[in-house]
């Protein structure tokens, strides 16, 4: 056998051959840091000037139908289906409150009381800038074009004490805000929040203290607002949340007067948030139809850019399963729509409802929705809200005709 | 290992994408590996060897083991990618070593030389079956043993060993014909 042997070793005897473009590359820079692009001379020939065309052109892909607004928000609180009944009805309440307070009275385009209501209250809750009732004319000149002379319906607007030394600084400005905070006395003692309804079997709730500018800015909404939550110690029942909130928002454009590209832009945002509750949505606007121009306390590129990235990244909502909370991404982007930080609302929302579905004292923190930049001494905090564990529909399995009233949770 | 570096040291480098690791073993395992490609009917074997060190400096990372382990993880990845070019060849004309372009070398001479040898090689070992010669030509390429022979070939030891019996067999049949001494 040694000649063979001796024929096979000298066979492959000699140097390394030459390596292929691709291993030089890594034989002179390793993988992490190598020395060229890909492996361009395996390429294919008949490759080298593209795909050839396709005889039967591109297929005729079914045209794509663009998300409507109602969309992103059902997906959004098709997530919140596995909090508590309680949870939902304090975020739709916080929700609707700021919205048409920011939406309004950023636009300055409510009438001159409640302009100088909720630019008060706004410059002391935020870092934003909101004319006053002084200011009006230039803002609605700029935003609308035209102000009734006349409010059409005469407002009942409560007496505006001062927010607060800083509130006055950051709203020095604006000459109505000013005014009112010099109008009232220098210092008020805090609030009461309007009392919550006591729930049969649990003790009573504590009042709890609040900013003077929370507390003006829950009275300068009307009624039907508060109204939200039943009282009596009823469970928020979300049939009756569904039929209260259309009325509500009628009553709230109305006794605001707002112009109609206002109004527009406020019934979409609340029309939507109505419709994911059961509410017509035949008159809600898609985003491309919505005049976010009008809703100025939004950042509306940024919004929008939040909303597209959500919607591009939120898991398919099936009807058999809703995901956790946790899962919903994105969800602080949308700090460009909403003024306030969302996911430490829903977070504490969230926290709240669970903690009371396991007989435990809930911790409800709703200073984490309010608006960004509001005070949150005084609010009700951690274990002030004892025997929420035994409130009944609490639980986040079960909510009692929930899902009828949810029309396109199965979207 | 050449110029006194320790497999393990050379081995830890080209684990941690040094580019110096890669090279040693390159230089010290792509002859054989090229040789027994070529011997075996490579289409192009240059370029086989190449993608067989793509393929095992990409998973070097999970190689664990010493220098004889080595050769028999690289040479069972060269068998496997030359059995695939085998099935992938069945649909394509084959192309011989004498059609593929000259390359430049450094001794033409010497060159030529080892393509007669491999081409004696290759003729003495169409004599035999496929897996004779396969057990002949890693016996005596790779120095591997039975055992990792039998790795190699998905086999067990006593089947290599077989083979190989009979495979010494059939080349001394072949030479015994020819008149070359033994």
């Amino acid at each position: 056998m040694t000649p063979f042997a001796e024929e096979v070793r000298f066979a492959v005897s000699g140097p390394p051959p030459a390596p292929t473009p691709a291993l030089a590359s890594v034989l002179a820079g390793g993988f992490s840091n190598p020395t060229e692009k890909g492996d361009l001379l395996v390429t294919a020939g008949s490759n080298v000037h593209g795909p050839a065309p396709q005889a039967a052109g591109l297929p005729n892909w079914k045209e794509e139908t663009e998300m409507p607004i109602t969309g992103f928000f059902t997906a959004a609180l098709a997530k919140l289906a596995g909090a508590g009944t309680a949870a939902k009805a304090a975020l739709a309440g916080v929700t609707a409150v700021t919205t048409m307070a920011m939406a309004g009275g950023a636009a300055g385009v409510l009438p001159g009381p409640a302009q100088t209501l909720v630019a008060s209250a706004v410059n002391a809750a935020t870092p934003f800038e909101f004319p006053g009732a002084g200011d009006v004319t230039g803002t609605v000149g700029q935003a609308v074009g035209s102000v009734p002379a006349q409010l059409p319906v005469p407002v009942a607007v409560p007496d505006v004490p001062a927010a607060s030394a800083n509130a006055g600084a950051k709203a020095g400005s604006t000459s109505a805000s000013a005014s009112a905070s010099t109008a009232a006395p220098a210092s008020t003692p805090p609030a009461m929040l309007p009392s919550l309804p006591g729930v049969p079997g649990v003790p009573g709730l504590p009042q709890v203290t609040v900013p003077p500018a929370v507390s003006n800015l829950v009275n300068g909404m009307p009624a039907c607002v508060k109204d939200l939550i039943p009282a009596g110690g009823a469970t928020p029942d979300p049939t009756r949340l569904a039929a209260q909130i259309p009325g509500c928002i009628t009553q709230v454009l109305g006794t605001a007067s707002l112009p109609p590209e206002v109004a527009r832009c406020v019934s979409a945002i609340l029309g939507t948030i109505g419709g994911v509750s059961g509410m017509s949505t035949a008159g809600v606007p898609s985003v491309g139809s919505l005049n976010v121009s009008s809703c100025v306390p939004m950042d509306t590129s940024k919004c929008v850019s939040a909303m597209t990235s959500l919607l591009a990244t939120t898991p398919g909502i099936s009807g058999g399963g809703v995901p956790n909370i946790g899962n919903l991404p994105g969800l602080t982007n949308l700090t460009g729509c909403v003024p306030m930080n969302v996911t430490a609302c829903l977070t504490s929302l969230t926290s709240a409802a669970t903690t009371g579905t396991t007989g435990t004292t809930p911790k409800l923190d709703l200073s984490a929705c309010m608006p960004t930049g509001l005070p949150t001494s005084g609010l009700p905090g951690t274990g002030s809200l004892p025997g929420l564990g035994t409130v009944s529909g609490l639980s986040g399995g079960g909510l009692p005709g929930l899902s009828g009233a949810l029309p396109f949770f199965g979207r | 290992m050449g110029n006194g570096e320790s497999f393990e040291l050379v081995l830890t480098a080209a684990q941690a994408d040094e580019a110096w690791g890669y090279e040693r073993l390159y230089r010290s395992l792509s002859p054989s590996i090229h040789g027994y490609l070529r011997i075996q009917g490579a289409a192009d074997p240059e370029d086989l060897t190449s993608e067989v060190f793509l393929g095992a400096f990409r998973r070097i990372g999970s190689f664990a083991g010493d220098e004889a382990q080595f050769r028999s993880w690289v040479f069972t990845i060269a068998h496997r990618r030359l059995s695939d070019e085998r099935r992938a060849r069945g649909c394509r004309p084959a192309i011989s070593d004498a059609q593929l372009p000259e390359r430049a070398a450094g001794d033409v001479e010497e060159e030529a030389l080892r393509r007669l040898s491999a081409e004696r090689v290759r003729t003495l070992c169409a004599g035999l079956a496929p897996d004779q010669a396969d057990v002949l030509l890693l016996r005596l390429i790779s120095g591997l043993t039975l055992e990792a022979i039998a790795e190699v070939l998905d086999k067990s030891p006593g089947a290599v060993k077989a083979l190989q019996r009979r495979g010494l067999c059939a080349l001394r049949k072949v030479f015994e014909r020819e008149g070359v001494p033994l």
